[in-house]
């Protein structure tokens, strides 16, 4: 494995414990260390306030769309469970409409 | 506030309200997904429909080995992706990219053009890196999490986020040379070759 990626295990807390000691020594000694660890970091910063999904969260915080939303699913919910007990009903009349 | 096992167990005896609960707990977020993968809110509530839709029909088979959230967001995840299988390929157009030679650019003005360049290197990831990337930072997953959303073992779920940050690393220090921000924003943008 390469340095750079013992840093991301580093940098997400997923480093084994050697690893760990090894880099927090370069951390405290080593100048470029530091930089390669610190530019990692704000590269993570920078993908975060990248996220695509920000464009939605007005939509997101309209409490009334998300309640339509969710209203939509329970009804298509509502509607399957139904036509379960419709089918399940016809299945067992027509058994006992034809037993063997 | 219950938990999102105790809510299934109570689902799927038929208890109406617990799934609902669920639903309005994890809505939200499967939006933001949907959304990440598709790109459009439209696109994005006909996924978020399906799947739950999917996940109610499915409910009796989820024994609980995994947490309900990540298995709603696999499902989820696996029908943004058909959804986007079904579609023409999007082509990135070279000349969207931000333009900042000769303009002397205020600070969020430079802000939305690195968040654009950022997300436009994020769309150009190979799937699998870009979703263990997406679940990762923006949706806060466990690498353990991220394994069962992807269907794969948790070093693939691990090897395809560092991938995915190795690659974006160095596209982003090419962009940041190529369009001289890192002369003009030395102090504020770095990222090392």
């Amino acid at each position: 494995m390469t340095k750079l990626e013992d840093w991301i295990d580093y940098m997400e807390g997923e480093a084994a414990e050697m690893t760990r000691e090894r880099l927090k020594l370069l951390l405290a000694h080593s100048k470029d260390d530091r930089l390669i660890f610190k530019n990692l970091r704000r590269l993570r910063q920078l993908i975060l306030h990248a996220d695509p999904a920000d464009a939605i969260e007005t939509i997101l915080e309209n409490d009334r769309l998300m309640l339509d939303l969710h209203d939509r699913i329970m009804m298509n919910v509502k509607v399957e469970i139904s036509r379960s007990a419709l089918r399940l009903a016809r299945r067992s009349k027509s058994v006992s409409s034809n037993p063997r | 506030m219950e938990t999102d096992h105790n809510l299934v167990e109570k689902a799927k005896t038929g208890d109406h309200n617990a799934f609902s609960e669920l639903v309005l707990r994890h809505q939200k977020s499967l939006l933001r997904l949907a959304f990440r993968v598709l790109g459009d809110f439209e696109s994005a509530q006909d996924v978020v429909q399906e799947s739950l839709f999917k996940a109610h029909q499915k409910l009796g088979s989820f024994e609980g080995r995994s947490a309900f959230k990540s298995w709603i967001f696999q499902i989820t995840l696996n029908t943004a992706k058909n959804k986007l299988r079904g579609r023409r390929p999007e082509i990135v157009e070279i000349d969207k990219l931000p333009v900042t030679d000769g303009i002397d650019i205020e600070g969020d003005l430079m802000r939305d053009d690195l968040r654009m360049t950022m997300q436009t290197e994020i769309a150009k990831l190979p799937q699998k890196q870009r979703a263990a990337l997406n679940l990762r930072i923006f949706d806060d997953l466990s690498f353990a999490e991220i394994a069962e959303v992807m269907e794969c073992p948790y070093d693939t779920a691990k090897a395809n986020y560092r991938h995915a940050l190795i690659k974006l690393r160095h596209r982003l220090s090419e962009t940041l040379q190529r369009d001289g921000w890192k002369r003009k924003h030395e102090t504020r943008i770095e990222i090392d070759a």
